[in-house]
């Protein structure tokens, strides 16, 4: 009865383990489910972000990948981490995503952005802002490909997979994605030794 | 390439920094769309148009002409079979035509059928009706004689006919009517402590001539009113030792068990039907900067009425307001909830069509502009309320009324409210 367990939903305190969620997710318990999300969706909102230039565009990523975490939860199989398997979905939906407006195949060449001048507080530390800042400078398709690379720490092979590229035009990309970001790493470190 | 250079580096070490609340209404957003049946997408807020390539285009296309010679000579089939029917009427025309040219037949025949039916409708004459009554009385008179006769081993004389009328015409005196010898009495009534003394208590005997009346009860008797207390005082001085000694073995407990008494009865209160909703009672709450605080109580009106008040403040100014009830039908024996959903303030009813342990759904299917279903769902910190139309979309003026929600689509409203502390 709603009532009964409202009572546990409101006042309770009790820390409920992981395999306890999944177990409840897969039972489709909607409160499971909720803490799931309360759990990650920081963590996934960050990721989808840094994937997707604007926050609404991040939010129908999260979302998307929400829904995919609990219809599929049957098949995550308890073997590897739990967030790293949502993490995984997060980035397939990112992708899925980027592919509708994107064509990662048709965009090789390095393309004129004009760049902004980005203020980099610390040379080593770099705050949210300035991060997003930062890759938004780049052109999706490098961002991608420097996401998947040096943050998610996939392989060549595997982003060309995903991406439906040659391992040549991923690792092409990255190198671009680097130099452009080296550039703008030096430009906003030449602008803070200006003031 | 390396993973470990500064480029590298600097943005894998402050990869974390990203991590971000999303907005309030996500899960709110995340959870309708769990509602919805696998494949539909929110897609489903935006009409849907369907974009036909020119490769899909031709395929259907390429289909039908494979078929097209079926299809020519099942019309051909087709054609004939309907021609048929109209050859033969033509043929049949001549005929009818010939029928048509004896005009005078046809008037006489109508004519003879329009006497008939006159005839039959007039009324007869009151003498011939008279006769025609006696006429049969005396044929059904004769055969049951007759029958008598047939039957009986003696056949009736009609001195014996006579004596059985004589018999039918006797005058009322003379008449057996059973009466009682004795004049009847009044039973006198039994006082309370008669009874008790008599084993059986003597029922009032039956008399025929007097009307039927039963006895009145000695409570019904205001005479007895006195003898009645009494005797109530003397069962309560009876009960009263049991009752104290069980009161002492309580003892202690009875103070616990006031308490819960009290729950009980508190309990008791609400209507079976109603309890379902308990969980929503109280005070919820839901701030954002923009729009101001929306403050939501729920609360028992009556054991079979719960109300909710819904009030948006900015400040001081109160900016909305609206009420919501949540009520069981004695009469129709459902559970309804009214809630309006546009300016008018004119509640839609909506009636409670399911509920499990996560969500309460209410639906409508009258009006097929309003919102066709109302779901309320508990969730970790309060609850959220749900309005949904899918049959179409939610009209503007409903839009404008629901967007002080925390979220609203063509199709949908969500408002999140967190339980009060």
């Amino acid at each position: 009865m709603p009532a009964a367990r409202s009572y546990s939903v409101h006042q309770s305190t009790k820390t409920v383990t992981e395999e306890e969620l999944i177990e409840g997710c897969r039972a489709g318990n909607h409160l499971a489910q909720e803490r799931v999300y309360q759990r990650y969706s920081a963590k996934m909102f960050g990721l989808s972000r840094r994937y997707v230039k604007t926050t609404e565009n991040a939010e129908e990523v999260l979302v998307q990948a929400f829904c995919k975490v609990f219809r599929k939860i049957d098949k995550y199989s308890g073997k590897g981490s739990f967030e790293g398997w949502i993490r995984r979905i997060v980035v397939n939906e990112a992708l899925m995503f980027l592919r509708k407006k994107y064509r990662f195949s048709e965009h090789v060449e390095i393309t004129e952005v004009p760049a902004k001048a980005v203020q980099i507080s610390v040379e080593d530390e770099l705050s949210a802002k300035e991060i997003l800042a930062l890759l938004e400078q780049l052109p999706t398709g490098y961002r991608t490909v420097f996401n998947l690379y040096v943050v998610e720490g996939y392989k060549h092979r595997e982003i060309a997979e995903m991406l439906g590229i040659s391992i040549n035009t991923s690792k092409s990309q990255l190198i671009l994605a680097k130099k452009k970001m080296r550039t703008l790493v030096e430009a906003a470190r030449q602008i803070r030794g200006m003031k | 390439m390396s993973r470990e250079d500064y480029i590298s580096k600097l943005f894998r070490e402050n990869a974390d920094k990203l991590d971000e609340q999303p907005s309030q209404d996500l899960w709110s957003r995340i959870s309708g769309e769990l509602d919805q049946p696998e494949g539909s997408s929110t897609q489903e807020d935006l009409p849907r148009f369907e974009q036909i390539s020119p490769k899909s285009a031709a395929r259907p296309r390429g289909a039908i002409l494979k078929f097209a010679p079926y299809f020519a000579a099942a019309s051909i089939v087709a054609a004939i079979l309907l021609a048929s029917p109209l050859f033969f009427e033509q043929e049949a025309a001549p005929k009818m035509a010939q029928k048509m040219a004896k005009p005078s037949d046809r008037g006489l025949l109508a004519e003879a059928i329009k006497e008939e039916a006159e005839s039959e409708a007039l009324p007869l004459n009151a003498k011939e009706q008279e006769a025609q009554f006696e006429a049969q009385e005396k044929e059904q008179a004769q055969k049951i004689l007759q029958a008598a006769q047939e039957k009986s081993a003696k056949p009736l004389a009609d001195k014996d006919l006579n004596e059985l009328t004589k018999l039918k015409e006797q005058p009322i005196d003379e008449l057996v009517v059973l009466t009682q010898d004795a004049s009847p009495e009044e039973e006198p009534i039994l006082l309370q402590e008669q009874a008790e003394e008599q084993a059986d208590y003597p029922l009032p005997k039956m008399r025929p001539t007097v009307p039927r009346n039963y006895a009145q009860t000695p409570a019904a008797d205001p005479s007895l009113g006195p003898q009645i207390e009494a005797l109530q005082e003397q069962n309560i001085a009876k009960a009263a030792p049991k009752q104290l000694e069980e009161e002492n073995k309580r003892g202690l407990r009875k103070k616990q068990a006031k308490g819960r008494s009290r729950k009980k009865a508190q309990k008791h209160k609400i209507h079976p039907r109603i309890q379902l909703f308990e969980w929503l009672l109280g005070e919820y709450e839901d701030q954002t900067p923009e729009a101001g605080t929306s403050i939501e109580r729920w609360r028992l009106l009556h054991p079979n009425v719960i109300e909710g008040i819904a009030v948006l403040k900015k400040g001081d100014d109160k900016i909305f307001e609206e009420r919501m009830r949540i009520f069981y039908d004695e009469d129709l024996r459902q559970v309804f909830l009214d809630l309006p959903l546009d300016d008018s303030r004119l509640p839609a009813r909506y009636m409670l069509s399911q509920f499990d342990t996560e969500r309460i759904i209410f639906e409508q299917n009258d009006q097929a502009d309003l919102p066709n279903k109302i779901i309320l769902q508990p969730s970790l910190q309060g609850y959220t309320l749900i309005i949904l139309q899918e049959r179409g979309f939610l009209k503007t003026r409903q839009q404008q009324y629901l967007q002080h929600r925390n979220r609203l689509s063509n199709v949908r409203a969500i408002r999140d409210l967190k339980l009060k502390e």
